[in-house]
């Protein structure tokens, strides 16, 4: 265990199993949640360092999630680097947002599928590195 | 008016009912002709909003933006009549009071004003309004010919409305599909790329090979998918709603490391030159680097030595970018077809969706610009070369 703990929110039960597997050899923790609201539940139960968000969920999907993270009650997890995954094109994915919210998508990484190992694996190392207090 | 004209006139627009012009221009010929017929300044129709509080000037002609644009209009005292299903006609718009844009009415030069109801199967959907400039008084007569004439208005207006609808429901459909079809190719893409990684255990040499060949036919798959999906969302004009102000120096200077990079393993040459006071253009950011990053790909995959050029120039109304490469060249035969849907040539090395540059095509044209091959390149003699145009942003004063 390398003490970071990271939520990964994706409604496809195999591609948690591959983000799952890959974050356990680096020595991650890793959480797992199927839809938007247990994403939430999740990340106010468990206090993760790092969430990977995929966009489209049923229930509540990954950009009503990080809209309701703008939030101010939600202004506690502000500090909680975000790394969408998504199938959807991230020039799409953002208009959408912006089109539907008239704000600005920003995490702090946009990754599109299929998973790339390597490059998920230092997208989240460099995140860490960054959070780290100077 | 004569009867004859009359005729005339719901002759032209019934006609215009029932050809193939897009919705918008069936429209504006209807409001142009009530002007006409009714020898008006300007012509309205204006659409209830869904609470049936307010009104929308959709369609207008004669009338200046201001006027038009200054957004859902509520419902005031004259409306309100013709929302009931009578006609009002008002002699002075700027005094009676009954009229709530008093002031305007002023400013824009309106006087007489007639409102009538818009019918669709005996419900009111929203009104026609005729401007004049005159102090104006309309016949019984010329109320019920120009209510006949708003009402094929209102034909239009629906079928307008139900077309976008049809229009949003398939690219919702589209999208779904898009989806559905890659979640389950993304997810084995991803097992490949963990097995591949070495994140499941050593592979051998075999293993190895035959993933890769795997995971390159799932790529391959995926792009195809990507590609067919994407003909319908341009055709049926998506990107009208991505357009922005792009600058094409900016979108070719973004590819430009990736275009050396491909180049570099290729061991041929790559050079971009692009003036710097290249004019902007309207259009989708994303689509136009699609049509750049395809044009570069193609030329640097079908070139084994030499150098890829991509060049941008700007013309009195349009941009121009040309690809020169120095590969193989096109046979003249296949020269026209380049641009067809799946068509590879003769030469199957090379694999691709077959689509790239029909989807190049579309994008282009959706633009309002062409794009043409010519083989070989005429200054250099030899290769091919490649040629797309974009308008340039109109100078549109405010």
């Amino acid at each position: 265990m390398n003490g970071k703990k990271i939520l990964v929110a994706d409604d496809d039960p195999d591609i948690l199993d591959v983000v799952g597997m890959v974050l356990e050899t680096q020595g991650y923790e890793v959480i797992l949640a199927r839809d938007g609201v247990e994403c939430l539940g999740k990340l106010r139960a468990e206090k993760p360092d790092l969430m990977i968000l995929d966009l489209l969920m049923p229930k509540m999907d990954g950009f009503a999630v990080y809209k309701e993270l703008q939030l101010p009650s939600w202004s506690d997890y502000r500090n909680v680097p975000i790394i969408i995954l998504s199938s959807v094109r991230e020039e799409a994915g953002r208009r959408r947002y912006e089109l539907e919210t008239g704000r600005k998508l920003s995490p702090d990484e946009y990754l599109e599928k299929p998973i790339m190992p390597d490059v998920l694996l230092s997208s989240i190392e460099k995140l860490f590195k960054r959070k780290q207090p100077v | 008016m004569k009867a004859v004209q009359r005729y005339k006139i719901l002759y032209d627009i019934a006609q215009k009912l029932n050809s193939d012009l897009a919705s918008e221009a069936v429209l504006h010929t209807i409001v142009e002709n009530i002007c006409t017929a009714a020898g008006a300044k300007g012509c309205s129709l204006m659409l209830m909003t869904p609470d049936q509080q307010q009104l929308i000037h959709t369609v207008a002609h004669g009338l200046s933006d201001w006027y038009v644009r200054k957004g859902p209009v509520r419902v005031d005292g004259a409306m309100a009549q013709s929302l009931d299903g009578k006609p009002v006609a008002i002699l002075d718009a700027t005094t009676d009071p009954r009229v709530q844009y008093r002031e305007q009415a002023k400013k824009e030069g309106i006087v007489s004003m007639l409102s009538l109801p818009l019918m669709r199967r005996g419900k009111v959907i929203g009104l026609a309004r005729i401007y004049s400039s005159e102090p104006r008084k309309f016949t019984a007569g010329d109320v019920e010919f120009l209510s006949a004439l708003a009402n094929m208005g209102a034909v239009a207006l629906e079928r307008a409305e139900l077309l976008e609808e049809e229009k949003k429901q398939f690219l919702r459909f589209v999208s779904t599909a898009a989806h559905d079809l890659k979640a389950p190719l993304a997810a084995i893409q991803s097992f490949l790329g963990v097995i591949l990684g070495g994140y499941a255990g050593e592979l051998n040499e075999k293993q190895k090979h035959m993933m890769q060949r795997a995971s390159q036919r799932i790529i391959e798959l995926l792009n195809l998918i990507s590609n067919l999906l994407d003909i319908p969302r341009i055709e049926m004009g998506q990107i009208v709603q991505e357009m922005t102000d792009v600058s094409l120096a900016h979108v070719i200077e973004s590819f430009a490391e990736e275009g050396s990079s491909l180049a570099r393993q290729k061991g041929i040459g790559f050079s971009a030159h692009i003036p710097a006071n290249l004019p902007y253009v309207c259009g989708s950011p994303s689509r136009l680097q699609q049509v750049i990053t395809n044009l570069v790909n193609n030329a640097i995959n079908y070139t084994a030595e030499g150098e890829v050029e991509i060049r941008a120039m700007g013309t009195d109304n349009e941009v121009l970018v040309e690809v020169i490469d120095t590969g193989c060249g096109i046979m003249p035969d296949d020269l026209p077809k380049v641009f067809e849907d799946f068509f590879r040539g003769g030469n199957v090395e090379f694999k691709g969706t077959g689509l790239g540059l029909s989807i190049s095509r579309r994008i282009v044209e959706a633009h309002g610009g062409k794009i043409w091959a010519e083989s070989p390149c005429p200054e250099t003699g030899n290769g091919s070369k490649f040629c797309f145009t974009i308008p340039r942003k109109a100078n549109v004063e405010v």
